[in-house]
Parts: structure tokens; C-alpha cells; sequence
């Protein structure tokens, strides 16, 4: 765990945790960041901003406790035929396809289209080891819940520190 | 990004109004279909119980509401990108909804609400009589 990983998230405030391994791919991260927040207040739709229509980027939070860390991504409309989730060293892989009702646009005029449809792809970087045979995932009201259970060696490794007084 | 932007983005409320609790409140993304004969309105509430969602329909105006409290947390979070809280959005609707016969629907995530059109604005193909 490095340093930058000591960002304070702050609830009802739009600050995100970049929960990166190394300094490069953090820094990435926010350059990304930063080019995805620009303009993001505003109500004007950038060309830049709508070349992504047929990728979108589902939001993901990611929290841990001293048994096992969870995973829980907002993906509405989908179901557990869309999802793929997979568990590699280093980190865990959730991608999918959010299938648009193209029939009914087909034949149906659109007045509005804000949601986001197309393909996803996200690769979430894990804190600690994990037992990749007790891992669940499950569906509920369009929130996928990722629970991932850290490995005996990796709960073995905490140690809480006994602070003295003097 | 723009689209998803919307649907994160929080109401401006006006600062005489107070909140009643402090959840943060969210615009969700919608689609609006319109067919000959109804209109669809369908709208991502991810996370919503299926208890909390109000749809109220009162002096032409539709309203939408929902509560997405579960957060589902173990322990703390260490990276965030959503929180919970509530999801609201109004519609104008004009007379030509036929208002008695509104449905709505909700699954996975999507509530999807049909607003059928009035009879008198149907499109209507007229019979031509032969003398």
C-alpha cells in the first residue's frame, strides 16, 4: 500500500479514491479522470463526449473489512447472462453488454435518450489476497455485489499496533 | 460520459428549501419513447427498492421517485464512485395522455412507465365510403 492510497473518500462529495499499485498507473488514472470530469458539469454535450455512446463505464465502489472485501457496481437493466465476472492475480474483471431495446428504436421514435447502452469493461485492483473458491456474486435491483473473501495469510498478515501512552 | 453525467447529477435545490434528510437526490437517465399509441418513459433507478418507488401523477405533471439506500458496504469504503440516496424526476404531460391508464414497471434496476395516448389524438385512419 503506498501513500496516495490515503485519500480520505468523503461521502456526498464527488471525490473518487484512486486505489492504483503503482505511481504510473495512478497518475494515468487521474489524467483519464480529469478528461473525463471536464465538461461533466456543464449541459453542454461535447463530440468528444459522445464518441463513448457504445462504451460506458458503470460506477463501482469498492469496500473492505477484516474478512473479506466487496465489489458492488450499479449496471441497471442488466442481468447475470450480461455479466462477466472473472478473478485474476493482481485483480478483478468485470465486463459485460448492456443490449439497447434497438428494436423498439427501430421501429419508435426516441424524444429522449440519456441512458447509456454498449459494452463495459472494468478492471478493479484488489487490496489484499483472495480465496478464489469462495467468492459470490449476486444480482439485486440492478446493483451487482461482488463479495471476496481474503485468503487466511492475507487476514494472518493484518497486526494491530498497540499504541502506548507515556 | 455525458449521459451517465446526467444521471449522477444532483437536483439544484433552492436554498429555501430544506431537506428532510440528508441523502444526496438524483436525476435519473431516461428514454422517451414515443409509439402510436402511448408514450414510454423508461428510467435506470439502479439500487431502488421496489417498495420506495413513487409515481405520482397529479395536475399534469408525473413524478418519479425512488430511495437507493442500500449500500451494501462491508466494513469501509476505501474507493468510491456512487453513493446512495434518492432518485426524483418530474415530467410535464400534456391532455393528451389518457392519465387513468398509466402503468408502470419495474425490473432489475429500470422502471419503465407507459403513458397511453388519449383516443382523440390516436392517429386515426378514415373509411372511405363509395357512393
Amino acid at each position: 500500500m503506498s501513500i496516495t492510497d490515503l485519500i480520505p473518500w468523503k461521502r456526498n462529495k464527488n471525490v473518487s479514491v484512486n486505489k492504483s499499485r503503482s505511481f504510473h498507473s495512478s497518475l494515468q488514472n487521474e489524467v483519464n479522470r480529469l478528461f473525463d470530469n471536464f465538461g461533466r458539469n456543464w449541459d453542454v454535450d461535447f463530440p468528444f463526449n459522445k464518441e463513448e455512446s457504445s462504451v460506458f463505464y458503470p460506477d463501482i465502489n469498492l469496500s473492505e473489512n477484516e474478512n473479506e472485501c466487496v465489489v458492488t457496481a450499479e449496471l441497471p437493466g442488466m442481468d447475470e447472462k450480461d455479466v462477466n465476472v472473472v478473478l485474476k492475480s493482481g485483480g478483478l474483471t468485470i465486463k459485460g453488454e448492456k443490449k439497447s431495446g434497438s428494436e423498439e428504436k427501430k421501429q419508435n421514435g426516441y424524444i429522449y435518450s440519456e441512458r447509456t447502452y454498449g459494452s463495459f469493461y472494468r478492471q478493479i485492483p484488489l487490496p489484499e489476497e483472495i480465496d478464489p473458491d469462495s467468492v459470490e456474486a449476486k444480482f439485486k435491483n440492478g446493483v451487482l455485489t461482488i463479495t471476496l473473501p481474503k485468503t487466511e495469510k492475507a487476514k494472518a498478515g493484518r497486526k494491530k499496533i498497540d499504541i502506548k501512552a507515556e | 460520459m455525458s449521459n451517465k453525467n446526467i444521471q449522477k447529477k444532483e437536483t439544484a435545490v433552492p436554498h429555501s428549501v430544506e431537506r428532510i434528510n440528508d441523502q444526496p437526490v438524483f436525476i435519473p437517465a431516461v428514454d422517451i419513447i414515443e409509439d402510436n399509441n402511448f408514450f414510454k418513459i423508461i428510467s435506470d433507478i439502479p439500487g431502488a427498492d421496489k417498495n420506495s418507488i413513487d409515481v405520482k401523477f397529479e395536475k399534469n405533471v408525473l413524478t418519479i421517485r425512488a430511495e437507493s439506500l442500500e449500500d451494501n458496504y462491508k466494513g469501509e469504503l476505501v474507493y468510491g464512485e456512487y453513493t446512495t440516496g434518492n432518485y426524483e424526476r418530474s415530467f410535464s404531460v400534456s391532455d393528451e395522455i389518457d392519465s387513468e391508464k398509466i402503468e408502470a414497471k419495474y425490473d432489475k434496476g429500470v422502471l419503465t412507465l407507459i403513458l397511453p395516448k388519449a383516443a382523440s389524438i390516436k392517429p386515426r385512419t378514415i373509411e372511405v365510403k363509395t357512393e
